[in-house]
């Protein structure tokens, strides 16, 4: 039986991965301008560590192994849950804020997708603070980042957990009403919210600020003028206030046009429970970029770390970049081709040395053809004559140093 | 600006669609419900239809290939896609139904099997009722099903009930309303904000009159 290849496997094509490879150095120069440095967590997990944690990844979706000894092993199907272990159990770390940002891959089995388990996120994590300034900082890092990149029209939608979860907290329903519910609100589906609340055995107050919830998005200052319905007590006034600052804050940054509300949002990550934020780019139907607050995670290692962080989807980002033409045009991997003849072997190997100790790239072959033909300059070392050539013209030179003043007079082409 | 694009479902719901949409003002004087062309513009409202098969809808939706659907519940909750649901269009109304040749589920202890075109709304359904159940998916025809020894009941869309009855089949339990509904994109409905609620506006004016 022949391999079918295509159908379970995922090829790249060169071109394809020096284009990630650019993308990716742009997020990292972004992410270190904020003072985050990059670190790696190992990509077995104990599966324990998720199965303990509720509401995080669908354990139907995780890729197990089973080492010799039988303990059950995932493949890193999400990275923030194993840097808040890392940081959260090792004493050793000295205290205060911590920033770190990655470049992984997650692993997961996708039911509709079962060709694509494996998933590019970069993303940053901050540990030690809860204060609106820091907050907005990372949201400013967050649009910041897909601007990088150069989308020009996008939306960072910002929402709070706090506002589901304590309006969950004044009732008491059964859990598949609550996912109902949850639903509902995470669909704005208004006809049919209205009649499930009627159901309800609940409060005037409650059902009505549920039923408001979903419609609370939108520019922010309209949105703060309305959420009075849904504000039923001093912990959510509070919460409001601080988005409130977060936003006045991210005028500072002049990035307010990126910015709107979204008081319905709630993430299927159970673990947030402050600020949440999504971001999508145009003419894209995924949020490219997700994030949120999560100070309770690190309860489950007994330790109290308030943090925040985000992370970008690679390879979102990279087929919308694709699909918008935001990829600059193809760069030639080569400066320089040098070719000679065996007796200018000494001469021509020695060249490329000093070509390539001055940072050019540059390959030399024993030929008369050129190898590879997308180099910038082509060199040539025979008997009794040296050439260089560029798109235009071919120029004489005799000895190194000639070499050095023609390509410094071309080096813009380079 | 950009054009919107609007996925529109194929069949029973096409002709009220379109007569709703030419009272909301958008138009595609090029469209004919038996054509086989696929893609119309309204080049002065700047609304690109797409004319898709229903099922498919919430899923061009979903991928942000539409900006948004005009489509019926059943396939929106078949399909579990992740949009915003936003309007209630009321019309092509009719129910998910559960039906059988007798009035009772006779169930003594025995996994039940259920024919339908709508296995996830089905499978939810029962679990929802703590009854375990088989689903068959089946793509037309599901009345034959029980009538032949293929499955106990069915689970299926009923506007009159006459195929049922005609079939000797009766409704033994009503599942869940149906109407055709505007659905959006969720990552849409945050960059093109504007054009969708002016296009939502116009909907609900025409809803009105």
């Amino acid at each position: 039986m022949q391999l079918d290849v295509f159908e379970s496997m995922n090829t790249i094509s060169l071109e394809d991965y020096q284009r990630r490879e650019h993308l990716l150095a742009k997020i990292k120069d972004r992410f270190s301008t904020y003072g985050y440095q990059q670190i790696q967590t190992p990509t077995f997990e104990q599966y324990d560590l998720y199965k303990t944690i509720t509401g995080t990844v669908n354990r139907d979706e995780m890729i197990k192994v089973i080492d010799p000894t039988g303990k059950v092993l995932v493949l890193r199907p999400d990275v923030t849950i194993p840097i808040t272990r890392i940081i959260a159990t090792n004493k050793q770390i000295p205290s205060g804020e911590k920033r770190f940002y990655y470049i992984s891959n997650v692993f997961r089995n996708s039911i509709e997708q079962q060709d694509k388990k494996e998933h590019t996120q970069a993303g940053i994590e901050n540990f030690g603070q809860n204060t609106p300034p820091l907050d907005a900082e990372i949201i400013a890092l967050a649009i910041q980042t897909i601007s990088d990149l150069g989308f020009k029209k996008f939306k960072l939608e910002i929402g709070h957990a706090g506002f589901f979860k304590e309006l969950l907290k004044q009732i008491n329903i059964s859990e598949q009403n609550t996912s109902q519910l949850q639903q509902m609100i995470q669909a704005k589906n208004f006809s049919e919210l209205k009649p499930f609340l009627e159901t309800l055995s609940i409060h005037t107050d409650v059902k009505v600020a549920l039923q408001q919830i979903p419609f609370l998005y939108g520019r922010p200052e309209d949105v703060m003028k309305r959420a009075g319905t849904v504000i039923l007590n001093e912990r959510m006034n509070y919460t409001l206030s601080n988005l409130i600052e977060v936003y006045e804050l991210l005028k500072i940054y002049g990035l307010e046009e990126f910015v709107s509300f979204d008081l319905g949002l709630i993430n299927h990550m159970d673990y947030y429970s402050g600020i949440i934020f999504q971001g999508f780019v145009e003419n894209f139907g995924k949020p490219v970029l997700m994030g949120g607050r999560y100070d309770t995670l690190a309860e489950q290692f007994d330790t109290d770390l308030p943090a925040i962080g985000f992370a970008c989807d690679v390879d979102a980002i990279f087929d919308a970049m694709e699909g918008e033409g935001l990829f600059s045009k193809k760069t030639s991997p080569l400066d320089i081709m040098i070719l000679y003849t065996p007796a200018k072997q000494r001469e021509a190997l020695t060249a490329a040395q000093e070509l390539r100790e001055l940072g050019y790239r540059v390959i030399t072959s024993l030929d008369s053809t050129p190898t590879i033909s997308e180099a910038s300059f082509i060199v040539r070392y025979k008997e009794n004559v040296n050439t260089i050539k560029d798109q235009h013209n071919t120029r004489l030179f005799y000895n190194q140093e000639e070499l050095m003043k023609q390509l410094l007079q071309n080096k813009g082409e380079l | 600006m950009d054009y919107l694009t609007l996925a529109m479902a194929k069949g029973r719901t096409a002709k009220q669609t379109i007569s709703l949409l030419e009272k909301a003002g958008v138009q595609f004087p090029d469209f004919d419900e038996k054509t086989r062309k696929l893609i119309f513009y309204d080049q002065e409202m700047l609304i690109k239809l797409v004319y898709v098969k229903a099922i498919d809808v919430p899923t061009y939706v979903e991928k942000g290939a539409a900006d948004i659907g005009i489509v019926g519940k059943d396939n929106i909750a078949e399909a579990q896609a992740d949009i915003y649901d936003m309007m209630d269009l009321n019309f092509g109304k009719c129910k998910f139904v559960l039906a059988g040749t007798s009035n009772e589920l006779h169930n003594q202890g025995r996994k039940l099997t259920i024919a339908t075109k709508y296995p996830a709304v089905t499978r939810e359904y029962f679990k929802r009722r703590g009854i375990p159940v088989e689903t068959i998916k089946l793509n037309g025809s599901v009345e034959l099903a029980p009538l032949i020894g293929l499955s106990d009941l069915i689970v299926d869309i009923v506007e009159t009930g006459t195929t049922l009855k005609e079939n000797g089949l009766k409704v033994m339990e009503t599942i869940d309303a149906i109407s055709t509904r505007l659905i959006v994109n969720k990552a849409s409905f945050a960059t093109k904000s504007a054009s969708i609620h002016s296009f939502m506006n116009k909907l609900e004016q025409a809803l009105e009159v």
